[in-house]
């Protein structure tokens, strides 16, 4: 944990956190995004629960790495902008449409972070939403003053944009296919 | 002695029996009668997004009353001998004191760390605060004059809960896995309890005998006979935070933040017997023991899932503020 950290923080270009440090933050973060999709929910539960082409629909990914160890999944994203992150599959539910996955290791200024995509009827006839929701911390684990790069709003902004990217080109993806 | 007198003694028995079980709801609807009618209970919820505690009546399972605090309140310890509730402020370092008779901010308290888990002595003379990144607690007086005495603890402290004779101080120390038991008289570690990986959350108990920690990383709890120091480990669910123990001792209810569940557990058997889906990332958990429910508040979905634990069903969800958390015992009489 400590050694990600400090790969972490010298791979963002800031101060490395103290070796003391060990906790993390006191206050998790949440990051929700809905999306409408004119789309059947059984074709896009389809694209969602693809743990290993997470790059056919989502434009800050170049590449996806699949990975079995044992009865875990993993995989390896690699972003457009040159980082990445390791990831660990939780669970794949078919009859709650739900995916769940947690990051191991990565890029991204936050840590213990775990996620959900969840795939439902929308509102109207042949609409689905799908909700995407993070929880994670800040990289920063000591008292205040929090250094600017390692405070929530950077974590919370670097989710946002993942996110609200990632639900807009799954809505032109999803409505596109046959 | 013959087969047939062991049968009808048997039969006695089994009668006996039940004529005390009767007896017995019959008491327990009396008193619980009583209780609601005398002794009305508020749940206090932190709300971590708003800055915000949402009060409920737990006869009208209504929030009643909501609360401007601090930045990103957690934690929560309540008086009825004081009317205070206390409120953790993490971000903001501090701790907001509220008078519980008209629900007020009375006062402001700066905390040097970071106050996360909060317990009161039965007394309510001293408050105790963990102070997450310092690695101590604070022993502050609920006197106007709020003393302070400090002891160093283990890594990340958590989870607080005072014995009933006020004489002992258990510490959940997060990253040091294991429970610090302190004299609270001389404000000293008397001894370390190892437990899973991560306890968070901590109950006691109303006797004082048995001693839980919610080991967050390993999906377990830790459940202590603090006589015999005997211990037992029971696999719960995804990522536990807290726990709650039945007024009889016997039953106990933990919250899995990420399966967004509790999980109810017979002590003496360790078997779950129910397993109960809540609202999303269920964090804090009390029980309003004269109405038999349970109250989780879901940081994920901004409400609180109320349980009858006769049925271990969902009575109802109130809507709370913003990532509600509630963390400690936060179910208060007036």
């Amino acid at each position: 944990m400590k050694k990600m950290l400090a790969i972490l923080a010298l791979s963002l270009g800031v101060s490395l956190v103290p070796f003391t440090a060990a906790a993390h933050g006191p206050s998790p973060q949440k990051v929700e995004k809905v999306i409408v999709i004119k789309a059947d929910p059984a074709k896009v539960w389809a694209i969602v629960k693809d743990f290993g082409n997470i790059h056919s629909w989502h434009p800050g990914v170049a590449s996806t790495k699949l990975e079995k160890k044992g009865d875990d999944t993993f995989r390896t994203l690699t972003f457009k902008d040159g980082g990445n992150v390791y990831e660990k599959l939780r669970s794949v539910d078919d009859a709650a449409m739900k995916l769940k996955y947690e990051i191991v290791s990565g890029t991204l200024p936050l840590t213990d972070y775990n996620a959900s995509m969840t795939v439902a009827k929308g509102d109207k006839p042949g609409e689905t939403t799908v909700t995407w929701v993070g929880r994670f911390y800040r990289l920063y684990k000591l008292n205040p003053p929090i250094p600017a790069g390692q405070d929530d709003e950077t974590a919370v902004k670097a989710i946002t944009g993942i996110f609200d990217s990632g639900l807009a080109n799954l809505k032109k993806v999803a409505e596109a296919a046959k | 002695m013959n087969i047939q007198t062991i049968k009808s003694l048997k039969i006695n028995h089994f009668i006996a029996f039940m004529l005390t079980c009767m007896m017995n709801v019959a008491c327990h609807a009396a008193s619980h009668h009583v209780n609601q009618n005398i002794s009305p209970h508020f749940a206090y919820i932190t709300n971590q997004g708003d800055d915000t505690i949402s009060v409920i009546d737990t006869t009208l399972n209504q929030v009643i009353s909501t609360i401007k605090v601090g930045k990103a309140p957690v934690g929560v310890a309540v008086s009825a001998k004081l009317q205070r509730a206390y409120i953790s402020n993490v971000e903001s370092q501090e701790i907001s004191m509220i008078n519980t008779q008209n629900n007020t901010v009375v006062e402001t308290l700066k905390i040097e760390g970071s106050p996360v888990g909060l317990a009161l002595s039965p007394d309510s003379q001293t408050l105790y605060v963990a102070d997450w990144f310092d690695n101590r607690i604070l022993a502050i007086s609920t006197q106007p004059n709020h003393l302070t005495r400090v002891v160093a603890v283990g890594d990340a402290p958590a989870g607080l809960v005072v014995s009933p004779n006020k004489q002992w101080l258990y510490v959940a120390n997060r990253d040091s896995n294991d429970i610090a038991v302190i004299d609270t008289a001389t404000l000293s570690i008397k001894k370390r309890i190892k437990v899973g990986t991560h306890p968070y959350g901590i109950a006691l108990s109303a006797s004082g005998k048995l001693l839980v920690s919610v080991n967050v990383k390993d999906d377990t709890v830790s459940i202590i006979n603090t006589k015999t120091k005997h211990q037992h480990t029971v696999k719960v669910g995804y990522h536990p935070y807290c726990a709650a123990i039945s007024l009889d001792e016997k039953t106990l209810y933990v919250s899995n933040t990420q399966d967004d569940s509790v999980t109810v557990i017979n002590i003496a058997t360790q078997k779950t017997i129910a397993t109960i889906a809540v609202g999303s990332t269920p964090e804090g958990i009390s029980l309003d023991h004269s109405k038999h429910r349970a109250y989780v508040a879901n940081w994920g979905s901004n409400n609180v899932s109320v349980i009858d634990t006769n049925t271990n069903k969902i009575l109802t969800t109130i809507k709370t503020g913003e990532k509600s958390r509630a963390f400690g015992r936060f179910i208060l009489s007036r």
